[in-house]
């Protein structure tokens, strides 16, 4: 099995920027509230992981913002690039398998 | 409201002070966004417990995080450098052949004035050593080293110094054999 490439904060943020393009504070309370409060990035920690996402392609900015009657002019939107999607895909495909072999030797339950 | 405009304000030059930890070039680049964001987490706070958790996560998030840009940004140069280098192995010769040649010359020179100007004689006392030299009583400009003879004079009768040594770089021929004797034992 390739070894996991994306470390867990960068995974979300690629989750988080999934089904639409966000800000980074949108992209923080997206992860917040789909992990019920339990994972929380500080803004150092997002903005490093955004940097090294950039750099590497995995995500882009927009030209322009989405909403631009609605959101402050001065935020930067972040959206997930074709690389981007490909290795999400691939990160959530090995962790799959992994909690398939979990499941195998009883270590979760049983899909229902 | 001014009030609440005030304390926000000062909050976020604060934070923007721990900022200052971060490589410049990343604060350029993502300084007003963490800004942003760290305003807006504060706001959404109800309660003083609330305030104190965002300040502690975001403080612990630069303190993690500072470093490793730092070490990110110093490892991007090196890779940038040696990329150069490997590209252009003419001038990267030329330049590694100036600065050892710089290195060295300025080692010499360091080297030279720590030996003769900086570092103490091997003495002990080394401030009360003196040298003595003889000046031609017709032409004060004319000076001369001190003959032998002369030495043992000054050994014996004077008061100012403690102790007097003679050194020379040529071999010479001494008379007065039981003077000499008599000098080299009181010395």
């Amino acid at each position: 099995m390739r070894p996991s490439t994306l470390s867990r904060d960068t995974f979300h943020i690629l989750v988080a920027l999934a089904d639409q393009d966000r800000h980074g504070y949108s992209i923080m309370q997206e992860i917040k509230e789909r992990t019920s409060g339990a994972v929380r990035l500080s803004p150092s920690t997002l903005y490093s992981a955004v940097k090294r996402l950039l750099e590497q392609g995995l995500i882009a900015e927009l030209e322009e913002r989405p909403d631009p009657e609605h959101d402050d002019e001065r935020r930067r939107y972040y959206h997930l690039t074709a690389a981007g999607k490909r290795a999400a895909m691939a990160e959530a495909g090995q962790l799959e398998k992994l909690l398939s072999d979990a499941r195998s030797r009883g270590l979760a339950p049983k899909r229902s | 409201m001014a009030a609440a405009r005030l304390s926000e304000s000062g909050i976020l030059r604060l934070y923007r002070g721990f900022l200052a930890l971060y490589p410049a070039e990343f604060r350029e680049e993502y300084g007003r966004e963490l800004c942003l964001v760290f305003v807006d987490r504060c706001r959404e706070q109800r309660s003083p417990a609330g305030l104190l958790m965002v300040w502690l996560e975001a403080l612990t998030g630069i303190f993690f995080e500072a470093p490793k840009e730092h070490w990110n940004m110093i490892l991007h140069d090196l890779r940038y450098a040696i990329r150069i280098m490997r590209k252009d192995a003419a001038v990267t010769v030329a330049a590694i052949a100036i600065l050892a040649l710089g290195i060295g010359s300025t080692t010499l020179v360091f080297s030279l004035a720590n030996g003769l100007l900086l570092r103490p004689l091997p003495y002990a006392q080394p401030e009360r050593l003196v040298a003595v030299e003889e000046y031609s009583p017709k032409d004060p400009n004319e000076k001369g080293l001190v003959s032998f003879p002369n030495a043992m004079d000054l050994s014996a009768r004077t008061q100012l110094l403690e102790n007097l040594g003679v050194y020379g770089g040529e071999w010479r021929s001494c008379t007065g054999m039981a003077r000499l004797s008599r000098f080299l034992e009181s010395n």
